[in-house]
């Protein structure tokens, strides 16, 4: 007769009802030293499983539902949202920070012209030697001045007429200049 | 009353119906709790074990199909928690003292404060328990416990049915052994109590 092995005695213990289990009870049955051991067995399982883990306390179990809740919580975002959020941020101010260096760079020449105009410095100037006409030409405007214009409003001290080509409706003609030795502002507009 | 079926608040649960979620938690919590203890044998250790299983039980809800019971699935991710509690603490006890002695501290559970029926099992079930390797507990647990099936225990614990079988043969002849002397104190202790 053939000895019966933990795996069997097992098999009687866990599966009573399968029909190997109804074999080796048999084999069982015939020899009273392997029902001892067995018995042994049984009677050291069923203490076990006699005795009861204890539970968690009513409060504690409230305290780990809401906190296990509160930390799984699947409406919340994932772990990865964060950091592609993060990263996007972070990306989307370099991006900007790039365009505005652009811009910034690309409008730096522009801005200095406008200082130049800001001085003053004509675009264009015409200069006899004579003196006789002196044509100055800016952006928007022209001056015209010398001995020709001194000779055409001889009662105004070095006048200037400026032409102001700005308004879009026409351009305005304007002579500036004083009398009585500078101590009168002469305005004409032509 | 209707009572829900497991799958039906599992599905509510994963999408977000705390209600749902407490049913299941109310339903499993004590289960869930004993698998860990009888890993871990320790009060405390086993609430952290069986709060990192819960946790993991929420946040996988939308992964669970139904194909298999919401208990066996659950009892599944305990071990499994119970297990990396186990080592952790075991890993916290060697930083700590330099040298190992988390058998020991296995051996002697934390609390004599805890109730009568908490103290019974310590002192007949923890003793024994704690002679078996953690993995050796853990397939016991489910085998002997859970009722759950060789194949089931293997994927639990991520080896082979027959490595599984060869733990669950030894844990029961070391209780075994471990019993016998116990059995004959309790039964002198009924005795003279009778």
């Amino acid at each position: 007769m053939m000895k019966l092995t933990d795996e069997d005695f097992l098999r009687l213990y866990y599966e009573p009802g399968c029909p190997r289990t109804e074999e080796l009870r048999r084999q069982l049955s015939a020899s009273p030293e392997m029902q001892a051991e067995y018995q042994a067995l049984a009677d050291a399982l069923d203490q076990m499983k006699a005795a009861q883990a204890p539970n968690l306390a009513p409060f504690e179990k409230v305290e780990q539902f809401e906190a296990a809740w509160a930390t799984a919580d699947p409406n919340a975002a994932p772990w990865y949202y964060g950091l592609l959020h993060s990263a996007w941020k972070t990306s989307s101010v370099f991006v900007i920070g790039m365009i505005c260096g652009i811009v910034v760079t690309m409008n730096a020449p522009a801005q200095q012209d406008h200082k130049s105009d800001a001085g003053r410095q004509p675009v264009l100037e015409v200069q006899p030697v004579n003196n006789l006409l002196v044509i100055e030409q800016f952006d928007a405007f022209q001056t015209v001045r010398g001995e020709a214009l001194d000779m055409v409003y001889s009662n105004i001290e070095d006048p200037v007429l400026v032409i102001d080509s700005s308004d879009p409706k026409g351009e305005k003609k304007v002579i500036h200049g004083t009398s009585e030795n500078g101590a009168i502002q002469v305005v004409l507009n032509l | 009353m209707q009572t829900s079926s497991d799958s039906t608040l599992a599905r509510a649960a994963a999408n977000g119906d705390q209600a749902s979620a407490a049913q299941l938690y109310h339903r499993y919590a004590d289960r869930i709790f004993a698998v860990c203890y009888r890993v871990l044998l320790d009060h405390a250790s086993a609430k952290d074990g069986s709060q990192e299983a819960w946790i993991k039980i929420f946040r996988n809800l939308a992964h669970y199909d139904g194909s298999k019971s919401f208990a066996a699935w659950a009892r599944t991710i305990a071990v499994r928690a119970a297990i990396d509690e186990h080592r952790k603490r075991n890993r916290r006890c060697k930083n700590e003292s330099g040298d190992e002695f988390a058998v020991e501290t296995i051996q002697q559970p934390e609390s004599a404060r805890r109730q009568t029926d908490e103290n019974a099992f310590e002192a007949k079930v923890s003793a024994c328990l704690g002679l078996l390797s953690e993995t050796q507990r853990a397939a016991f647990t489910l085998r002997h416990y859970e009722g759950a099936a060789y194949a089931e225990i293997a994927q639990a614990l991520k080896c082979s049915e027959g490595t599984i079988k060869t733990h669950i043969h030894r844990a029961a002849r070391v209780l075994r052994k471990a019993l016998a002397p116990y059995q004959e104190v309790i039964a002198h202790h009924d005795e003279t109590d009778g």
